[in-house]
């Protein structure tokens, strides 16, 4: 009986967050209240859904970004812009770099694309063109590893999307890249004057692709 | 408006299942024995796991089991540590017994299109050598899903079918192997090694599917002390098993034992160069603002206009949100310097990547160069040196980390005349309460014993370098109440009577000490711990180091003068008082090793010196072993004849994938005997200096965008 007094007992200190400030760095009480969060629905549901009245009334650009694979999605708002890359971050922190509609750097999603070189790209999309893009990846040893990728570009036709109740005549592009440790197929609704309204872009094997919206 | 991006399930996930995302089985992966090797089911093969893989087996049948850790030390080179349990070990209805056995395998030759993979291993060579074994082992793959080994053996592995062992055309001796005399055991009995009869065992391994892999073998192991004893009676020498490995992370196995019983394990493979998430769930930084061109040329700033403490103050705010405490800064016309101690980020080129964005943010346009210096206990330990308009034109650009490296410089730090002091944010008094668990392992008697329970800690920088701190535990539940026997000794108890502690200290004073450290010369750390500097010593401990900001080699020297504590952790002494030190040579090679040799004299006054060898992997996983000799004799020094043991270090970001400075290290096969023991010490300087120094500083430089 006493014995089980003190599991039971133990148990509870084990599930007791670490407090104090000598804690505050203490990894298991994050891990605690994060659990908690989930538990008590997040900020998340509090807060109202994306709508054109809510867009048009927000005090800077947005974008709306989702990472296909996790079924996570998030609104951002610009943060820096240096030589033409826009830096948009999402209020828990994770950011994306995007240059004239093209995906060159993440954070914050475990598996990170450091940086693109998308040149080559940035010159034009014409149908059955080669160019070729390399990655940056961080290692589980802490150094960059570069991932080049041949890649084709085809045009797929005309068509209309709509983002947050705006219609928008786009041209859809589909790029496939082949390289030596992954394949993948990036998509961009793309309009006559070269804005790429919508596209989904591969960032690496750990997080797959992620839709990015102009809003 | 704005939602949330991160799914905060993800987090939790990545911390249950700490391990890479499981990915198609390109190459057929070895499988794993009975023994945690890699091989067949008793029988070894010439496979090798991929290098630095760390594979923790459970395996065993009715008459013995074992718990096995497998490391792949070098793309050739594996070591073993194993600890068996063995129902009665000495005969029917007779005691159980634990063994500890540490085995090592070198590929000898790599496997082509027409050669086998070649290898050659000792098993259980240190020791009671219960389960000593020597073989030579060829593995061919023969199609995609046909793998065949075959060997011949000495030893245990020579035992059923055995034949005149052939290398006795060399000599006559090896005809003959010696009954062990292992004495109080943990020696390594060179004179048994390839000798008497010789046997020949094989198998193969079959690739049913992608998941699944039948294995059949014939062993050369006829347990003939086990048969002899009357335990354990082999029917027939061949072994089949069955094992499912649906990814990279682990593998489960069944087999049919020697006609006569069934057995079962698990192996769970660790990689620890790819953690729970390469690049970390970490918030972005704040990016990098870019001075427009017309001021970059600016050669002052206007202190009238841009208070200087208003700008510190700032400053400190703002890199207090990184977890960063600012200690001084320099404030000049083209030049800005910092001392802060990173509490958050494993890797200082991170930290140092997040402060470098934050001063382009806050700092005056003239300012051009940033000298970071972080630092660690109060003391600065080197600078970088950082020019803000790399730092404008290499964000989001390919190649950025190693570019804007080839433009760093790493130096010795610069005086501190210049510096203004910046009041800390953090007040001076802290405290907190935690969790603990202490875990001992294959102590001897016992596979695993754990203690659960809080602790209390409080911490009073009287300023940033000199800081008194203590702890307090209370243990909620474990298994301790038992000192059992203290076993007899001609070495004062300084290590032997430790189960006294954990009995009658608690609750008890983990530690109290007042540290104070300093640089008294250039290249020069000390330090000086006087109070309760551990469980069971009291005292002063002193240490010098000299590391030279870009060197390999260090080099230090520390005297303490300590009592034994009392058994209750109180403030009370027992009568034992011991001078102890070491002067000890660190070197970290260019190929992931490091090496350390402590030579002095140890708590019990023995003298001698400990030699050890750690694999490092960039990431801050260390595995390595030790052994400590002593003038102490190993009759003297009991079971295990000297001390020695296997020490596992494992980043908690490793593990969930979140910034933390902080790791887990665990000791195996450590006995708590008194000779070559050492002062557990808190906060030794090489482990305080290096990580602000090369090579480690600059081998984590990818972090810096990060």
């Amino acid at each position: 009986m006493i014995r089980w007094f003190t599991i039971g007992a133990a148990i509870a200190v084990l599930l007791t967050a670490a407090c104090g400030p000598l804690q505050s760095e203490n990894v298991g009480r994050a891990a605690v209240s994060g659990i908690l969060s989930t538990a008590r629905g997040g900020a998340a549901a509090a807060t109202p859904p994306l709508s054109r009245a809510t867009i048009e009334a927000a005090s800077g650009p947005l974008i709306y970004a989702a990472v296909l694979q996790r079924g996570t999605s998030a609104t951002l708002s610009l943060a820096g812009t240096n030589s033409g890359k826009d830096t948009w971050i999402a209020v828990d922190g994770i950011s994306l770099t995007v240059q004239d509609g093209l995906l060159i750097a993440t954070r914050g999603l475990g598996d990170d694309l450091m940086a693109a070189d998308v040149a080559k790209l940035r010159q034009g999309f014409q149908d059955g063109r080669q160019t070729r893009r390399v990655h940056d990846y961080l290692t589980g040893q802490d150094e960059i590893r570069r991932q080049t990728y041949d890649c084709t570009m085809a045009a797929k036709g005309s068509t209309d999307i709509v983002i947050f109740e705006r219609r928008q005549s786009v041209t859809l592009y589909e790029e496939t890249c082949t390289g030596s440790a992954s394949v993948f197929l990036n998509r961009y609704w793309r309009d006559g004057s070269g804005v790429i309204w919508k596209s989904q872009q591969f960032v690496s094997p750990g997080v797959g692709h992620i839709e990015i919206q102009r809003l | 408006m704005v939602r949330r991006f991160k799914n905060p399930a993800l987090l939790t996930v990545a911390a249950v299942a700490f391990a890479q995302v499981a990915t198609a089985q390109e190459n057929w992966r070895e499988s794993y024995t009975l023994y945690g090797t890699p091989g067949l089911i008793e029988m070894p093969s010439a496979q090798s796991a991929p290098d630095g893989t760390l594979a923790v087996s459970v395996q065993g049948f009715a008459l013995t089991q074992r718990t096995t850790f497998t490391f792949q030390l070098t793309d050739r080179l594996s070591g073993s540590f194993r600890y068996s349990h063995e129902n009665d070990a000495y005969g029917p209805d007779t005691q159980d017994s634990y063994d500890r056995s540490f085995d090592l395998r070198y590929r000898l030759v790599d496997e082509g299109q027409y050669v086998p993979a070649i290898a050659i291993g000792l098993q259980d060579f240190i020791g009671t050598g219960r389960s000593a074994a020597e073989y030579v082992v060829a593995t061919k793959t023969l199609t995609d899903t046909v793998r065949v080994s075959a060997g011949i053996g000495w030893g245990r592995l020579g035992s059923y079918n055995g034949f005149t062992n052939p290398l006795g055309a060399i000599d006559p001796a090896f005809e003959t192997r010696p009954e062990r005399d292992f004495g109080a055991g943990g020696t390594v009995a060179f004179g048994d090694f390839f000798r008497g009869d010789a046997a020949l065992f094989g198998g193969v391994e079959w690739r049913i599917n992608p998941d699944l892999t039948f294995r059949a073998e014939y062993s050369s192991d006829a347990y003939t002390r086990e048969a002899g004893l009357g335990s354990f009676a082999p029917q027939s020498p061949v072994n089949l098993g069955l094992t499912y490995h649906p990814n990279q992370n682990y593998e489960l196995s069944l087999y049919s034992l020697y006609g006569t019983t069934v057995g079962a394990g698990v192996t769970f493979l660790i990689d620890p160069k790819t953690g729970a998430a390469p690049s970390g769930f970490d918030p972005a930084p704040i990016p990098v603002a870019v001075r427009p061109a017309d001021v970059r040329a600016a050669q002052s700033w206007d202190r009238a206009t841009v208070s200087e403490p208003a700008l510190r103050d700032l400053l400190a705010q703002a890199l207090a949100l990184e977890g960063i405490d600012l200690n001084a800064v320099a404030l000049e016309d083209r030049t800005a310097r910092l001392r802060y101690t990173n509490t958050r980020y494993r890797a200082e080129p991170q930290a140092m990547g997040r402060i470098a964005r934050i001063l382009t943010q806050v700092l005056p346009p003239s300012i051009e160069v940033f000298v970071l210096e972080p630092m660690q206990r109060g003391i600065p330990l080197s600078a970088t040196t950082l020019r803000r308009s790399d730092l404008e034109s290499l964000e989001n650009e390919p190649d950025a980390a190693g570019r804007l490296l080839s433009q760093t410089r790493v130096t010795e730090v610069g005086g501190a005349e210049a510096l203004t002091q910046v009041a800390p944010i953090r007040p001076a008094f802290s405290w907190g309460i935690a969790p603990f668990a202490e875990l001992t392992l294959f102590d001897g008697e016992n596979p695993a014993r754990a203690d659960f329970g809080l602790e209390l800690s409080a911490r009073y920088e009287v300023r940033p370098n000199v800081v008194i701190s203590g702890a307090i535990r209370k243990r909620v539940l474990g298994d301790r109440d038992d000192v059992g026997s203290i076993s007899d000794s001609t070495l004062p108890p300084v290590r032997r009577n430790i189960g006294f502690y954990a009995v009658e200290g608690d609750p008890g004073i983990e530690y109290l000490t007042l540290a104070a450290y300093g640089r008294p010369a250039p290249n020069l750390y000390g330090r000086v711990t006087v109070g309760y500097l551990e469980r069971m010593f009291g005292g002063i401990s002193t240490e010098v180091l000299w590391k030279p900001v870009d060197s390999r080699l260090a080099l230090g020297a520390e005297v303490n003068y300590v009592a034994q504590r009392e058994y209750d952790m109180g403030f009370g002494f027992q009568d034992y008082t011991v001078a102890t030190g070491h002067v000890s040579a660190y070197y970290d090679f260019n190929n992931d090793f490091h090496g350390q040799i402590d030579v002095g004299r140890y708590l019990a006054g023995d003298w001698g010196a400990t030699f050890s060898l750690d694999r490092e992997f960039r990431n801050g996983w260390r595995i390595g072993g030790y052994f400590t000799l002593t003038d102490v004799p190993f009759e003297d020094f009991g079971e295990g004849s000297f001390d020695k043991g296997i020490k596992i270090t494992i980043p908690i970001d490793w593990a969930i994938g979140t910034p933390s400075r902080r790791d887990v290290s665990t000791n195996l096969s450590s006995l708590s005997r008194d000779g070559g023991a050492r002062l557990n010490v808190d906060g030794r300087l090489y482990d305080v200096v290096r990580n602000g120094h090369s090579p480690v500083l600059t081998d984590s430089w990818g972090r810096f965008w990060r």
